[in-house]
């Protein structure tokens, strides 16, 4: 009677065992670049097996290795096992961040409400947090980081009126103002150069003369557009800086993590 | 991945083969499956991922001959048909070397691997084919290679004196117009100026304006004489290829996948 429990629970774990998805062998697939394979080989065990937790956790991080993020998002709200892995959680924020901040913030909404919340004091989570309000305590950052991230407060504490205010004065001062010295250099020399042609028109012929109306709207044109450049400079420098800060984190926050062991 | 009942087969013999491939560890037989999956692959037509299969294959393994043969002659055309000129080359010589096929099938298939190549390799490779018309027509891809336009600098110092003919004369009339105008405006602009005493004014737009509308006028005349040599090269090649194509439905260059 002994015997035929145990073979019964022997054959038990063989069955168990032959339903089981082989890490070792999808390690394979991924370092040999076999991504049709991989597929093929999920899919096989769905068809064999049904959708199993692991095998929503192997199809999760399959789409992710193959930047399919739509269907990464939709596997991971359904994925037990990663929203309980702290590791994937943000080894996939830092990944997808540099692809879609929207997407980003949908994953830490679902880790939130269908999860454990593992991401919500993640250093990415913080530091994006962070870069909504740079106001904000900053002490949890790294040194490596508290570098870029002052640059984009620097950036994000400058004021777009400074910088069109700073213009209208002198031009391309606001370009100065924002930190691009070489483009005041050339704003302010082509303006420069372009009030001296108007001066010298209206000096010598009235304002009313057409050559004046010409070089005068030229001017106008020009002097125009270096003020709402700075504007729009300034702009366009707090993106990129808080691109650059948020890519920084993310590349320090999946330092060291792996998709595949 | 909406996949028929023939695709869906396929990956699954590409995955039943891979399995063996991952537990197998007599290398002799390693690359056989590797040959099977290449082989297997080729009838898809996803020919990138039967280059890839083709890289894992180990000729070495291979004992047949006539499978070895079939393996370098489908390795050259898979290496073709992928853009892995190198690779077709070298395999196109191994199957070559084996076989000494030359049949009009395998010559052609040496022709157009080899006129991926410097015109060296492509000479040296003609010079050994049986001179007689069929292969005849493969003088085109010489024409080809050696094309170049005429008198290009003509062009460009045609738009040096007058600004705008050599973009026109090119074919290209509307950016053509385009320069006479903008170089020509903007030239008698600083022209009145001068004749005006607005000395400031005629260096300002000068420089600001005439000089870089006239340099740019050049720079268009270069490009577009760069694309009407690269319009008619294509144009003769064209002309080349479907000279070939009427070779190669004569001779038809197919996949070998009899073993």
């Amino acid at each position: 009677m002994k015997i035929r429990f145990l073979l019964i629970f022997i054959s038990l774990l063989g069955f168990q065992s032959k339903g089981q998805i082989d890490p070792e062998f999808i390690s394979y697939l991924v370092i040999s670049d076999l991504n049709s394979e991989h597929h093929s080989y999920l899919n096989e065990f769905e068809k064999k097996y049904g959708l199993s937790d692991s095998l929503i956790f192997y199809k999760t991080k399959f789409s992710l290795y193959t930047n399919q993020y739509d269907s990464f998002e939709s596997l991971f709200s359904k994925c037990a096992l990663c929203l309980k892995d702290t590791s994937f959680v943000n080894y996939s924020t830092s990944h997808l961040i540099k692809y879609s901040l929207s997407n980003t913030l949908r994953i830490w909404k679902i880790d939130s409400i269908n999860g454990l919340g593992l991401a919500r004091n993640s250093l990415l989570r913080r530091s994006y947090d962070l870069s909504v309000n740079p106001n904000l305590n900053s002490s949890f950052l790294p040194k490596d980081l508290s570098y870029h991230f002052l640059e984009y407060k620097d950036a994000y504490n400058k004021k777009a009126w400074v910088a069109g205010l700073l213009s209208t004065v002198i031009p391309g001062a606001g370009k100065l103002y924002i930190g691009r010295t070489n483009s005041f250099l050339g704003a302010f020399a082509l303006n420069l150069a372009h009030g001296i042609i108007a001066y010298e028109a209206i000096n010598k012929k009235g304002i009313k003369h057409p050559y004046s109306i010409i070089s005068t709207g030229v001017f106008g044109v020009f002097y125009l557009s270096n003020i709402f450049g700075s504007v729009h400079d300034l702009k366009r420098v707090r993106n990129e800086k808080r691109k650059h800060f948020l890519y920084e984190v993310a590349d320090y926050q999946s330092a060291g993590l792996f998709l595949y062991e | 991945m909406n996949k028929s009942f023939g695709q869906v087969d396929y990956e699954a013999q590409m995955l039943a083969l891979e399995k063996q491939i991952y537990y197998e560890e007599n290398d002799s037989l390693l690359s056989n499956y590797a040959l099977e999956k290449f082989n297997l692959s080729i009838p898809n037509g996803d020919y990138e991922r039967s280059f890839m299969e083709l890289k894992r294959v180990n000729d070495n393994f291979i004992v047949e001959d006539n499978i070895k043969k079939d393996f370098f002659w489908n390795a050259a055309l898979v290496s073709k048909l992928s853009s892995n000129y190198e690779y077709a080359n070298i395999y196109y010589d191994l199957y070559l070397n084996l076989t000494n096929d030359t049949s009009y099938s395998s010559l052609l298939l040496g022709l157009l691997i080899k006129e991926e190549f410097d015109t060296v390799v492509f000479k040296k490779f003609r010079e050994e084919l049986p001179t007689d018309s069929i292969l005849g027509c493969v003088n085109c891809f010489d024409k080809v290679n050696a094309y170049k336009l005429k008198r290009k600098g003509a062009y460009v110092f045609t738009s040096r004196i007058f600004p705008g003919l050599g973009t026109m004369l090119t074919g290209d009339f509307y950016n053509g117009f385009g320069s006479i105008f903008t170089v020509g405006g903007s030239g008698y602009g600083v022209y009145y100026l001068i004749n005006n005493e607005f000395f400031i004014g005629s260096a300002g737009w000068g420089y600001l304006f005439f000089l870089r509308f006239y340099k740019g006028n050049i720079n268009l005349t270069k490009d577009k004489v760069q694309k009407l040599e690269k319009k008619r090269r294509n144009r003769l090649a064209k002309e080349c290829y479907s000279e070939i194509e009427k070779v190669l439905i004569k001779y038809p260059i197919d996949f070998r996948l009899n073993q």
